[in-house]
């Protein structure tokens, strides 16, 4: 597996990680461990699910499913850039909830879960760090020499 | 200079695995004219743009290793335009997803969404009186606090809240039990539901325009006023923003007025004049002698002269609802 997709895969782990703590104190709340007491009320608030759906699963599901995507790349070469797609839509898609749930903690819910905050910036790295790889996918292939 | 060996590989496994690439773009070269679909990777489309690149700077390079090539780098860009168009199409599709996400979970300015159909309702009586110095506690014939009821007046339990806005597990109530309470008990006309303050986490002294528990409590008086009572008290855990947060500060609390469609002159002379601090601090301070000692509690009266005081637990509902239920069955 090349260095980036390793780094990726190490991301997408710590981000599965703290999606899946998130996900249990969602319904322990008493296994919440948070500086401030900022996580409560957000873990409490409406905006923690949707549809009944627990947003931090909707995370845990996401990282999952890069994970699972990374290995398909680094595995079955066929489906690579079937692979890479998958990962950003889910990348792209995700960084746009986050960055509105983000936006809630700071200006509807007025309180910061760090656990939170520290899901969002590993999916920003983990983005970066793809956008970085796949860089190389699509270089243009007219840098090789045309021949008479 | 002496030549250095050869890089070993890690695994031992890449010379294979090398050599199996390296036989991969002639292998595509016969799939290409073959007329076999040749469905793309970004390995395989590196090493058909190395072979290019190594057939072009080759000066030697076999006329069959340029057509190759040449092969390889249109593959390459039929590929790179084949993973664009799926990334462009399948981000445009997450976007998609991602608003109508935003918008199911979108701040409502509009309360709650608990559907009260035709249940009676009545504002505070202290607020129903009119803003009138009369209507005060002080003044007043009325030596006990009432809050704003909702449900049958006839109903033979009361279940009395006493609530801070400003507390989350209040909030958590509000959205969880309380709908529950009101589906299966107050339609029926069991239950009737009082609202009473009791701000207990707003700073400073209980009296001040900065303390936010306090000024929320008088605001949905205010709005009682105006006989919108319930609707502002949904409104004010709909906008909940923790703790001393200025959620709750006085202009706020206007805008949500302004918002619900009050008459805003006259809830915000209500506002300003504090005229109902004595009776938020009258709610309070009658709560603590009844056993009030946190928010939310609860107080369920069936008329048999022993109120049970109530605590929300972390069981939620259910003992709630249990509590509620033995209370109607064994109403006198």
């Amino acid at each position: 597996m090349k260095r980036l997709s390793i780094v990726s895969l190490v991301l997408a782990i710590v981000g599965a990680g703290i999606s899946g703590y998130l996900t249990y104190v969602h319904y322990n709340l008493d296994a919440l461990v948070c500086a401030g007491g900022g996580c409560e009320i957000v873990q409490t608030s409406r905006y923690s699910e949707i549809m009944g759906i627990p947003v931090a699963l909707m995370g845990l599901l996401m990282f999952l499913a890069v994970i699972a995507l990374i290995v398909v790349r680094d595995r079955i070469e066929e489906y690579a850039y079937l692979a890479n797609a998958g990962i950003m839509i889910l990348l792209v898609s995700s960084l746009i909830y986050f960055g509105y749930l983000t936006y809630l903690e700071a200006n509807v819910i007025h309180a910061w879960c760090q656990w939170c905050v520290a899901t969002s910036i590993v999916a920003v790295i983990l983005f970066l760090v793809e956008a970085f790889r796949m860089r190389d996918d699509f270089r243009d292939p007219d840098d090789i020499p045309e021949y008479a | 200079m002496s030549q250095r060996p050869p890089k070993k590989n890690r695994s031992g496994k890449n010379a294979s695995r090398k050599k199996n690439r390296s036989q991969q773009p002639r292998a595509r070269a016969q799939q290409q004219a073959t007329g076999t679909p040749v469905t793309g990777s970004t390995s395989a489309t590196s090493t058909a743009s190395t072979t290019a690149k190594n057939a072009g700077s080759t000066s030697g390079a076999r006329p069959s290793d340029r057509r190759q090539a040449r092969r390889e780098a249109a593959i390459k860009k039929e590929q790179q335009k084949k993973q664009l168009r799926l990334i462009i199409g399948g981000i445009a599709a997450a976007v998609v997803v991602a608003v109508v996400l935003i918008l199911v979970n979108r701040p409502s300015n509009d309360g709650s969404n608990i559907d009260y159909g035709d249940l009676a309702m009545a504002p505070p009586p202290i607020a129903a009186a009119g803003a009138t110095p009369d209507a005060s506690p002080e003044a007043g014939e009325s030596t006990s606090y009432q809050g704003a009821f909702l449900g049958d007046p006839n109903a033979p339990v009361t279940f009395t809240i006493y609530a801070d806005y400003q507390c989350h597990f209040c909030k958590q109530f509000h959205e969880d039990s309380y709908p529950q309470i009101i589906d299966d008990f107050v339609r029926d006309g069991q239950v009737r539901i009082e609202f009473r303050e009791f701000p207990a986490l707003g700073e400073g002294d209980i009296t001040s325009d900065g303390n936010e528990s306090a000024q929320a409590a008088e605001a949905a008086i205010c709005a009682g006023e105006q006989d919108k009572y319930l609707e502002y008290h949904d409104k004010l855990y709909a906008n909940f923003g923790g703790v001393n947060q200025g959620t709750f500060s006085n202009d706020r609390l206007k805008k949500f007025a302004e918002e619900l469609g009050l008459d805003t002159d006259a809830f915000n002379e209500c506002l300003d004049s504090g005229r109902y601090q004595s009776a938020v601090v009258q709610s309070r301070d009658e709560g603590r002698a009844l056993g009030i000692s946190a928010t939310p509690m609860f107080i369920i009266d069936n008329g048999n002269g022993e109120p049970n005081v109530v605590q929300q637990t972390s069981s939620g509902y259910d003992l709630l609802r249990r509590q509620i239920q033995t209370a109607v069955e064994t109403a006198p």
